[in-house]
């Protein structure tokens, strides 16, 4: 009795079970080098245990076969192209041994490798509403003049968590309230498109109020 | 199966009665007529017609398969068909994913606009050796620099990066000199994720 169950479980293992795995091959690894998360980087270089095995191209990515036993660790390093930096820790892959869908070679292992912007961009637009041709400071540095339409374009590198302060010279302008507006703004650890939106109102002095003219009644 | 069916008693008997063998063991045999039980219990002892035990090759099977064995080889029979049928299914489910999988690897399997309407068009339809449509770009043909800028900013302004994308692209194009315009399509395409893979790039990226 127990032998023809034995023999039923053994011929349902048998039915269910695939083939073993075939003995592995070089495995195909594609290393993507990114500045930011989706910014890939082109100029990194790729170590694997020691060896190089390429540089990023346009697309930030390197393309290597490697050729090693599964369950070994492998220890990958970059080197990052001028400005920007590899974190100090290096990043380790271990290969492990599986079988492709219908026999098919797997896909490509895709390792993510980060190299950090020493700067960072920050573009800015002001849009001065009734600011026409006003100087527009950087920490009170002179960087652009807003146009016939109070609209100003620049941009600027600095390290993450910079503060700079965006200015709007009204000396010029005397009439214009307020007067200097100023915002400030903190670099993050991302490239940033940074807007200062002003609105001005003219003054008018008092001196150059028109008077009021008498009034004529006529007597008939 | 084993009895034998009906006997002919051959006796000086004109009505030729056909007797039941089994019923003769009852007491009081239902018939009629002159004919009678013979004598002793067992009418399939002692006679000609006496039934021989078939030489049936399962014979021996069946009498090992009595009682509760019965039980277990049934049991046993319910568990390999339904393990069996179990595996089928997972194999015919597995072939099945392959085919998907294959299909996907190959670039065909790509949601058509009319499967889903309820998507906007440009979340569908996104394979990586389909050009991007020329109809998502906004043709920007700025009349001066100061209305560009104005647009720009506006652009900028309203948070519609993909549209300002396309502009400063422009502007680019216009002011090769001016690299004030240049630093701008660089952030707008890091926001975009412009030089990433595909699927997460945005529409409006070149």
């Amino acid at each position: 009795m127990r032998l023809y169950f034995l023999a039923a479980l053994s011929v349902t293992a048998l039915v269910s079970c695939e083939r073993p795995p075939d003995s592995t091959g070089p495995v195909t690894v594609v290393f993507v080098v990114e500045s930011d998360p989706g910014v890939r980087l082109r100029g990194a270089r790729v170590v694997v245990d020691g060896d190089p095995v390429g540089e990023s191209d346009s697309s930030g990515l390197v393309r290597a076969k490697i050729h090693q036993e599964p369950g070994q660790r492998l220890t990958i390093q970059h080197q990052c192209p001028d400005g920007h930096e590899a974190s100090p820790d290096s990043t380790v892959l271990r290969l492990r041994r599986f079988e492709g869908f219908g026999g098919s070679q797997p896909p490509p292992i895709e390792v993510t490798l980060r190299c950090n912007p020493t700067e960072r961009l920050a573009v800015f637009v002001v849009r001065a509403k009734k600011g026409a041709n006003l100087p527009v400071l950087l920490d009170g540095e002179l960087v652009a003049r807003t146009n016939g339409a109070g609209v100003a374009h620049f941009s600027r590198r600095g390290l993450a968590g910079t503060d700079l302060t965006v200015e709007l010279e009204t000396r010029e302008h005397p009439h214009l309230r307020p007067q200097r507006p100023a915002q400030l703004f903190t670099l993050p650890d991302a490239d940033e498109v940074f807007v200062f939106n002003q609105s001005f109102e003219a003054r008018i002095e008092p001196g150059r109020r028109r008077r009021a003219r008498p009034r004529i009644t006529k007597i008939e | 199966m084993s009895e034998p069916p009906t006997m002919l008693i051959r006796e000086t008997d004109d009505d030729k009665t056909l007797i039941d063998p089994i019923r003769l063991l009852d007491p009081d045999p239902p018939f009629e007529g002159s004919g009678r039980a013979l004598p002793g219990a067992d009418p399939c002892s002692g006679s000609d017609w006496i039934r021989k035990e078939p030489s049936w090759p399962w014979r021996g099977p069946l009498q090992w398969l009595r009682g509760r064995r019965v039980m277990e080889v049934g049991v046993v029979a319910v568990l390999v068909v339904v393990l069996g049928a179990l595996a089928y299914r997972q194999r015919r489910a597995s072939d099945e994913l392959r085919a998907m999988i294959a299909e996907l690897s190959a670039g065909r399997w790509v949601t058509q606009p009319q499967d889903t309407p309820g998507l906007p068009t440009q979340v569908l339809a996104r394979s990586g050796s389909e050009p991007r449509p020329a109809s998502s770009r906004r043709d920007v043909v700025p009349a001066s620099r100061e209305e560009a800028e104005s647009r720009g900013a506006r652009l900028v302004g309203s948070n519609d990066f993909e549209g300002a994308l396309v502009h400063y692209l422009v502007l680019v194009d216009r002011f090769p000199n001016d690299s004030v315009f240049r630093d701008f399509v660089f952030v707008l395409k890091a926001k975009l994720r412009c030089s990433g893979p595909v699927e997460a790039a945005s529409e409006a990226c070149p």
